[in-house]
């Protein structure tokens, strides 16, 4: 299905982002004209557009204490703010705004200030996601230990202010979520997140993993009448450690698209099932789901999946150190249409043992005291 | 117990296409690839386009330890051997030029014993450490400088011992060392297999400056040092250790090992990864070594806590190159994620390790990813290779399509053939509900199966009436009409009659499509036409079709013509051309059967529905008409909407065309335009609706979005409506919608002079307006009220405006000219940054 015909590879052009280590997530705003990347370094630089297809940097500091996993935008309705990440146990709000100190001509400047500091987890936190604008200013963490934390800012004026709404423990380590961004209040859909656990799959793990489900991605729902968060589904189809999800850009579309990197690139097609009666316990099945695609073309490992704007083409990176983009062709069939290759030196193909990499896990803390103290 | 598992392999620090291997023979490696060497000369092949070949070789016998000099100008590396015997010998293997005169040199020890580490200093490249195993009390570490021993070892050879710069660990065994990366001439040196300790050669004295604590019952073999950094890791027999240079009192992580690690290295292209192999052992591991804090004072961690443990956490990662057992790898000095494994075999693979790689879509388009520090995108050229929809969609978005005043004008945009069909057809549809041709309670946009009722109704009989074909007067067909149908035609752009028809026909011969201009003719049962628009087409082939048409008239044997006609039809690359010659066979049955014809499902979907309004009875066309419908409707085909026009059903077809392709615009706008305004309201349109703002927004494409609110105003019966005011304070009313119906110039005997009248205060109740911050005046508008029409309002000069922060505001120009030059707020004593609070201008906003 992921044939590629050799006039698919492209070369690609170099930002120098000059971050120390590694790049664990870079961020578009809403007009995707800024950027925000964030590294092991523990620094997070801010991009703007030069109008010319360029990049400008405007802000770099040091965001964390430890390697800053995901970053991210809030809508621009809600200012110029991100929300960080971080090994060290914490998430982190910053707002831009102009530097007080500068005068005449430097007035352009700005810098970002930490507006919060989210401390209740005691383990990394791994993903790091606003909540859809209709909702409010939600934001939503998730941590190693597996614990689910929706936060709420009750004055949007006042980012120095967080309330912790909702506490979910699975039992499973979370390594990424996202959340659904269909346009609840016309959809009537209740607000949704998904998460994936990148908890491994032990050979003998049958006792522990729950009983009736060992999948990988869960749903979570919020439900207007109980005023809680419930796990209301599993995909049974995701067995493997989950990397990255992404639910695609809701275009009018009656189903919900559902990226996953795992073993292979896929596609869940969710399709919300008509409500057999008004009980809202959520013991039934609420969603037909369909795996519409899998690639394995990443030879073994998915790292990241990502929707273009309208969420016909889907960007995958993997082991192979390529990133793919796969298009929906005529009734949701999806076909590999580009690869480029990372390495500048584009002769570097895969060796003939086809050699891979397994992602194992985080280490556990042994001692958390010696964790910096919040 | 070293001698029968030894085999190593090292890349040449300087020499970036040079390693060595290391077994019972000590063999020298070039890389290169495999298209540049010479065809004659063996290689090992390492990878798929790179191979490795010998370029000297030389028995390992008696070799402990081997390790490369960074000594630059060299032409092949320069090797220190530390020897069984307690000496260490330089060669380069391969008899080449040497200026240093370092060749051949050797560094004994002054009691003889073996050597089990050498280590060359990168940063001194004059510097080498050795390290031997215990004799007496004498010291087990020494450091020897090229430089400074030559006078001494050059002529009086080994007779005169030379004497090391320094000297350290007296009485004690060395495992392993290596020099640190943090401070010059600092060594890392693993002792008596129980320690790991720092030896500073600047200072002087036999003291270690640090040991590194919580080494515990593990045997240490080796140890390594990051590149430039502080972290130190060493392997054990059951884990492996890493240690922070500045606080060594506690490791920085303990990672245990189920099978004793075989090599350690610090990748020296990457801060904080180590690699480790075990023994026996098919894959590497990466340790991406966490942390969560930057040094602190060892007094600030001691009271944190125990010294149990670690504060670092590591990622790990599996490599497996492949190829079996490893026995060594080498990471290369200065490629990224480059290594090279060594298998128990003896294979040599190259390998490189994938980074995480992450990536992001803007929503502008623009796809970026990160390759270690760095981010890439992809090139210029790439975006205008591909046409996805989402640049589509902008395209048409920037040429305000679905927003031209003319519905026909927005099958112009479309940029697909099924699309401009449909816009094509709401405007005719639309022209013909305006001129009254069509009535039909309500609806904007009907369609067929609306102006033909379902047999059931009974609400029409058309009537049938025998027709004969002028040209082929033997024939004769029937032919059904009713008002009804008439109107259906006119829905299907045929018309009734022939002089509708024949329009028809010179439209489609104008347009290129002669077979079309032909078929439509011979349904009209004007062959001779047909033959004219047939001789008439540019292309040959068409001319032999015509040929056929006309033997097809007066063939003396009917049966055989339509025997070969039924064979060749499949072979003709027009469908219709082959509808047309299907109807002129059934023409010559007495009871004709026109499925061959209607069933040519590669006519346009209009035509076949027009020939069966034309030719199908009654009962036989609503059956037509609803199979047609159901199948287009189950594929989400918008050719489905000219049977069931733009009404609920439509909807349904819509919905699925749009899960189809995910064209969310063209839904939008065709449900804005052209529902009546209760299906506005269902649900479905509105989250089109909803979804195509949100795409609007994030392109800044605000009068797009503007001019389809006001289309929805308009659609919905309600004049433009204001959508934002601006409040009187006191008493709540809206200060520009003024009852202009009833307002009166406040002297009325003076006639305001030319409409420029201000108004400084709320028409209601009559308080004044807010001032201005920069010039201290009354707010105030021009009285253009809504009574005349006028659109546009006052000039943008006197609009209301102010922050969403500090509520202060004031004129526009005057704020305008106010931020172009400060950032805090006009009035005094407040100090709101105003002007920070939005992002900043894009550099092309900025510039105009």
């Amino acid at each position: 299905m992921g044939e590629v015909s050799a006039n698919n590879f492209f070369e690609s052009q170099t930002i120098i982002a000059d971050h120390k280590d590694l790049i664990h997530d870079v961020a578009f705003d809403f007009y995707g004209e800024r950027m925000a990347t964030c590294s092991s370094d523990q620094y997070v630089k801010v991009w703007d557009a030069d109008g010319q297809g360029g990049w400008r940097l405007t802000a770099s500091w040091k965001a964390h204490h430890g390697s800053v996993w995901k970053v991210t935008w809030a809508h621009p309705e809600f200012g110029q703010v991100l929300a960080t990440c971080s090994f060290d146990r914490t998430a982190a709000i910053w707002e831009e705004v102009g530097d007080i100190t500068a005068s005449g001509s430097e007035k352009g400047l700005r810098t970002w200030v930490k507006r919060s500091n989210l401390v209740d987890s005691r383990t990394s936190v791994t993903d790091v996601k606003f909540g859809p604008k209709h909702l409010g200013l939600l934001l939503v963490t998730c941590s190693a230990d597996g614990i689910i934390r929706i936060y709420e800012a009750p004055d949007v004026m006042n980012l120095a202010q967080w309330t912790l709404q909702h506490e979910m423990p699975t039992k499973v380590s979370i390594s990424c979520l996202s959340w659904n961004p269909s346009l609840s209040r016309v959809n009537s859909n209740p607000p949704m997140l998904a998460v994936g656990s990148d908890e491994p799959n032990l050979a003998n793990a049958n006792s522990q993993t729950d009983k009736n489900c060992n999948g990988k991605v869960f749903i979570y729902e919020h439900s207007e009448s109980s005023r809680r968060w419930a796990k209301t589904e599993c995909l049974a189809s995701v067995v493997e450690p989950v990397n990255d999800l992404a639910f695609a850009p809701n275009l009018g579309r009656s189903f919900h698209l559902l990226a996953v990197a795992t073993k292979d690139v896929r596609i869940i097609k969710m399709e919300p099932l008509p409500e057999p009666t008004s009980n809202s316990n959520g013991c039934g099945v609420r969603f037909r789901s369909e795996v519409l695609a899998a690639f394995d073309d990443h030879s073994s490992c998915v790292w990241r999946v990502s929707w273009n704007v309208t969420g016909t083409l889907l960007a995958s990176s993997g082991d192979d150190c390529c990133v793919r983009l796969w298009k929906m062709q005529y009734l949701n069939q999806w076909r590999c249409c580009a690869v480029f290759k990372n390495e500048s030196s584009g002769n570097e193909s895969p060796a003939r043992t086809r050699p891979r990499t397994t992602y194992t896990r985080l280490a556990a803390i042994t001692n958390p005291t010696h964790m910096p103290h919040h | 117990m070293l001698s029968t598992s030894k085999s190593d392999i090292i890349w040449s620090p300087v020499h970036h296409d040079k390693f060595i291997v290391w077994g019972h023979d000590i063999t020298l490696y070039e890389v290169a690839r495999i298209k540049d060497i010479e065809k004659k000369t063996s290689y090992t092949q390492i990878s798929s386009t790179r191979g490795a070949t010998v370029i000297a070789s030389q028995s390992g016998n008696g070799v402990r330890c081997v390790d490369i000099s960074a000594i630059s100008d060299q032409p092949d590396p320069i090797l220190a051997l530390g020897l069984e015997s307690g000496r260490v010998t330089l060669t380069s293997l391969k008899q080449a030029y040497d200026p240093l005169g370092l060749i051949g040199k050797e560094f004994a020890a002054r009691y003889p014993r073996a050597c089990n580490s050498v280590a060359w200093s990168h940063t001194e490249s004059n510097l080498l450490a050795v390290g031997m195993d215990k004799h007496r009390a004498d010291n087990c570490v020494l450091l020897w400088d090229m430089n400074a021993s030559d006078e001494i070892t050059g002529e009086t050879g080994a007779g005169e011992r030379a004497r090391a710069v320094a000297e350290r660990g007296a009485g004690d065994a060395v495992q392993a060392l290596a020099w640190c990366g943090f401070a010059p001439r600092t060594l890392a040196v693993c002792l008596n297999l129980r320690n790991v300790k720092i030896f500073d050669l600047r200072e002087s004295g036999g003291k270690a400056a640090g040991v590194a604590a919580g080494a515990g019952s593990t045997r240490w073999m080796g140890v390594c040092a990051e590149r430039e950094a502080y972290l130190l890791a060493a392997r054990g027999d059951s884990a492996l250790g890493v240690w922070d240079a500045r606080s060594l009192h506690s490791p920085l992580l303990m990672l245990p090992q189920p099978r004793p690690p075989r090599k350690v290295q610090w990748c020296p292209t990457r801060r904080n990864l180590l690699l480790s192999l075990r023994r026996d052992s098919s894959t590497l591991r990466l340790h991406d070594i966490q942390r969560a804090t930057d040094f602190k004072s060892p007094e600030v961690v001691e009271t944190a806590g125990n010294d149990e443990g670690g504060a670092g956490e590591a990622v790990e990662r599996e490599v497996s190159p492949g190829g079996g057992p490893l026995a060594s790898f080498a990471c290369h000095p200065a490629h990224r994620a480059r290594l090279l494994a060594l298998a128990t075999g003896g294979a040599l693979l190259e390998h490189t390790v994938g980074e995480r790689v992450t990536l992001a879509w803007g929503a502008g388009g623009a796809l970026v990813w990160a390759a270690g520090g760095h981010l890439r995108a992809p090139p210029a050229v790439f975006a205008a290779d591909r046409d996805d929809l989402a640049q589509r969609t902008r395209r048409r978005a920037e040429a305000d399509y679905g927003l031209k005043v003319d519905l026909w004008q927005n099958a112009e945009l479309a940029e697909d053939e099924e699309l401009a069909g449909l816009w094509h057809f709401l405007a005719l549809s639309k022209s013909l509900v305006e001129d009254g041709c069509i009535r039909n309670g309500g609806w904007k946009h009907p369609g067929v199966r609306c102006v033909l009722p379902g047999a059931g109704e009974g609400s029409y009989r058309s009537e049938a009436t025998p027709a004969l074909l002028p040209d082929m007067p033997s024939r004769k067909v029937l032919l059904y009409r009713s008002p009804e149908r008439t109107r259906a035609l006119q829905l299907l752009g045929w018309g009734w009659g022939w002089e509708n028809a024949l329009a028809g026909v010179e439209r489609a011969e104008a347009e290129g499509k002669p077979c079309r201009a032909a078929a439509l003719a011979v349904f009209h049962l004007r062959v001779r036409t047909a033959l004219d628009v047939l001789s008439r087409a540019r292309s040959p082939r068409l001319r032999v079709a015509a040929l056929a048409l006309a033997a097809g008239g007066g063939a003396p044997d009917e049966r055989l013509w339509r025997d070969s006609l039924a064979a060749a039809a499949p072979a003709l690359p027009d469908p219709y051309l082959r509808a047309l010659l299907h109807f002129l066979a059934a023409t010559a049955q007495a009871h004709p059967d026109f499925s061959a014809v209607l069933n040519e499902t590669e006519m346009r979907l209009e035509d076949r529905v027009a020939f069966a309004c034309l030719y199908l009875s009654d009962r036989h066309l609503h059956e037509y008409v609803e199979r047609a419908h159901a199948g287009l409707s189950e594929r989400g085909a918008l050719a489905g909407v000219v049977l069931c026009g733009l009404g609920s059903d439509g909807l349904t077809l819509l919905q699925r065309w749009l899960e189809r392709t995910g064209d969310v615009q063209s839904a939008a706008l065709l449900a804005a335009r052209c529902c009546p305004p209760d299906l506005v309201r269902d649900a479905r349109v509105q989250r089109w609706l909803a979804a195509y703002r949100a795409l609007l927004d994030g392109w800044r494409m605000w009068w797009a979005r503007c001019a389809l609110d006001t289309w929805l105003g308009a659609a919905d019966g309600e004049e433009r409506t204001r959508r934002v005011a601006v409040a009187c304070t006191y008493c709540g009313k809206c200060v520009a919608a003024a009852p202009s119906a009833r307002v009166r110039p406040p002297f009325a005997r003076l006639p305001p002079p030319a409409a420029k009248m201000k108004v400084s205060s709320c028409p209601h109740c009559r308080k004044p307006l807010p001032r201005c911050g920069v010039c201290s005046l009354h707010l105030g508008t021009s009285a253009v009220g809504g009574a005349g029409g006028a659109v546009g309002g006052a000039p943008f000069d006197t609009w209301f405006s102010w922050c969403v922060a500090c509520r202060h505001g004031g004129h526009a120009a005057h704020l305008l000219h106010w931020f172009g030059e400060h950032a805090e707020c006009p009035v005094s004593s407040c100090s709101c940054r105003c002007a920070a609070l939005d992002p900043p201008d894009p550099p092309d906003v900025r510039r105009s």
